[in-house]
């Protein structure tokens, strides 16, 4: 069975061909360069991008999987949640391609297939379901920070959410304090790298609560003022490491401890990480450590199915396919807020 | 060629398909708000027609100006089906369709097609229309208010006209139209050259210059 899959959420063109639970081809066009002269994704460029991209990132994912279009036997493309004008690029196009042959269509919740793409490893890249068990799912990216409970494959409820900034738009609102360039979750990464994590103090928010919630807002505004009340403290190199460090240390601790605290409390024996944030090179380390000590096997996506692409859109699909789901009809309609259960 | 046009650009949208210029056959959908049913349209219309999926060699696409969403999703659409299939893609200007709509319609002489620009302005373009033809005079610009009121009697049509102008004439960009602008063109594009027309140059705000990359 041969999957084509298309993922136009945000900012990144992907289109993914996958058979038989590997991933033939995924290409991505990112749009990051544009997007950060104005310090953030412009929805309106986005939308327009998708369009110019699309198709020459699909001809590219044919030609690299060496596969045509004749071949496909089923299509997907995330339905939501995303920037409306940017998932309706994708989301018709996939429509009519379903349409126009005749084959069978899923639209895919973007934080549904997040929760599998730490399944998919090793290279060429393929799915591991048959090692699949039930685990506590961190997706943590730039739009969003949640735990799910992933109890069988596609049967899961979310545990909880973040109440206001996703940790990613901590990371990326610290960085524009700082006058780091957008995106910069990496540079922080980069910095904070010769920095020390214990220099400045900042809080943990709802680190003891309990709750599997999160809320990052708090520790941003902790971060502004900080930087006010110390002036020029980010112009001297070293500091700036620190503070980095320091920052991010502070939503590293409190994604991986609760993180950690929702498995040991469900009694699941995995947990698994994905989403752009789950780059961070801090976070994957103490992941790590954290799981080993609680003696849980821990599953983080690979970097390149951390941030936004099609293969873990074609991987569910296909899943969703042999697991005989319910198919979505061709004239379904994007859902920019479509939360997951 | 059997041309499936669509024209998404305006809030009535529609879908027809010509196989030939004597036979086209159209959907109009009228029904209020956003969403729409593009290929329950296009499954209504083929069925009309007598047509199967795969007998379409060609989609129009009116792209506009108009409203960005339904041209895009047009645009989207068509390119979905060219990489399945590798059909012919054209793309037409919906201000032509109405042109051609009003001098189809029986409308003479020169008329200014008027669209919502938003931000207070409009899309002008002025036609000619004589029997048999339609001309365009003075291509597609964005202006203000003042500049549609001082070019005096000259009829004003267009999708929303009454609205700002009460004495114009409403018409929407049609896909029957746009198949039969279709049926006369051969400067096909490859999907990834398909875009709304973009008139107004982008304002975005940029960021200041970061210290650290």
């Amino acid at each position: 069975m041969i999957v084509l899959a298309f993922e136009t959420s945000c900012d990144e063109t992907s289109v993914a061909l996958v058979r038989d639970g590997q991933v033939l081809a995924s290409v991505v066009s990112s749009q990051v360069k544009m997007h950060a002269e104005y310090g953030g994704v412009v929805p309106e460029l986005a939308a327009r991008e998708h369009l110019r991209n699309l198709l020459p990132v699909a001809n590219s994912a044919f030609e690299l999987a060496g596969v045509t279009a004749r071949d496909v036997d089923v299509v997907a493309a995330t339905q939501g949640p995303g920037l409306p004008n940017a998932l309706m690029v994708g989301l018709k196009a996939a429509e009519a391609f379903a349409f126009a042959v005749g084959k069978p269509f899923f639209g895919i919740n973007h934080h549904e297939a997040h929760l599998y793409s730490p399944w998919i490893t090793g290279s060429p890249a393929h799915a591991e379901f048959e090692r699949f068990e039930p685990n506590v799912s961190l997706i943590v990216s730039g739009g969003h920070t949640m735990l799910v409970d992933v109890q069988s494959e596609l049967q899961h409820r979310v545990l909880g959410s973040t109440m206001d900034d996703a940790a990613g738009e901590c990371f990326d609102k610290t960085g524009k304090l700082l006058g780091l360039a957008y995106p910069a979750g990496p540079i922080i990464d980069r910095l904070a790298e010769q920095g020390n994590p214990s220099a400045f103090q900042f809080p943990r928010p709802l680190r003891n609560e309990d709750n599997h919630d999160f809320s990052f807002s708090g520790l941003k505004t902790s971060v502004r003022y900080f930087i006010r009340d110390h002036p020029g403290l980010a112009d001297d190199a070293q500091q700036l490491r620190d503070l980095c460090a320091s920052v991010q240390a502070a939503i590293v601790d409190v994604l991986v401890t609760k993180t950690v605290r929702a498995a040991k409390k469900l009694g699941v024996r995995c947990v698994t990480a994905s989403g752009g944030v789950t780059c961070n090179r801090s976070l994957r380390r103490e992941l790590e450590s954290a799981c080993r000590r609680a003696h849980l096997t821990l599953r983080l996506a690979d970097a390149a199915l951390c941030t936004d692409n099609a293969a873990m859109v074609g991987i569910l699909a296909e899943r969703k396919m042999k697991l005989n789901a319910a198919l979505t009809e061709v004239d379904a309609e994007i859902v920019p807020n479509w939360s997951l259960a | 060629m059997k041309i499936l046009a669509l024209d998404f650009s305006s809030g009535q949208r529609s879908v027809a398909v010509a196989c030939g210029k004597a036979h086209v056959r159209e959907v109009i959908d009228t029904s209020p708000g956003k969403a729409m049913k593009p290929f329950a349209m296009i499954e209504s219309v083929l069925e009309a027609a007598n047509l199967t999926r795969a007998k379409v060699e060609c989609i129009a696409v009116g792209v506009g100006p108009g409203s960005y969403t339904g041209i895009r999703a047009g645009i989207a659409l068509a390119q979905g089906w060219q990489l399945a299939t590798g059909l012919k893609l054209l793309g037409i200007s919906s201000v032509e369709a109405i042109a051609a709509q009003a001098q189809s319609d029986g409308l003479g002489g020169v008329v200014n097609v008027v669209l919502d620009a938003q931000r207070g302005e409009f899309y002008l373009a002025t036609w000619e229309l004589t029997e048999g033809t339609a001309r365009e005079l003075e291509p597609l610009r964005i202006v203000g208010r003042e500049t549609i009121e001082s070019s005096g009697d000259r009829p004003l049509i267009g999708p929303e006209v009454t609205k700002w102008f009460p004495h114009g004439r409403l018409l929407h960009p049609r896909a029957a139209t746009i198949a039969a602008l279709a049926s006369t063109r051969s400067d096909f594009i490859p999907g990834e050259k398909l875009e709304p027309i973009y008139l107004r140059e982008t304002s975005f705000v940029k960021a200041p210059l970061p210290r650290i990359v």
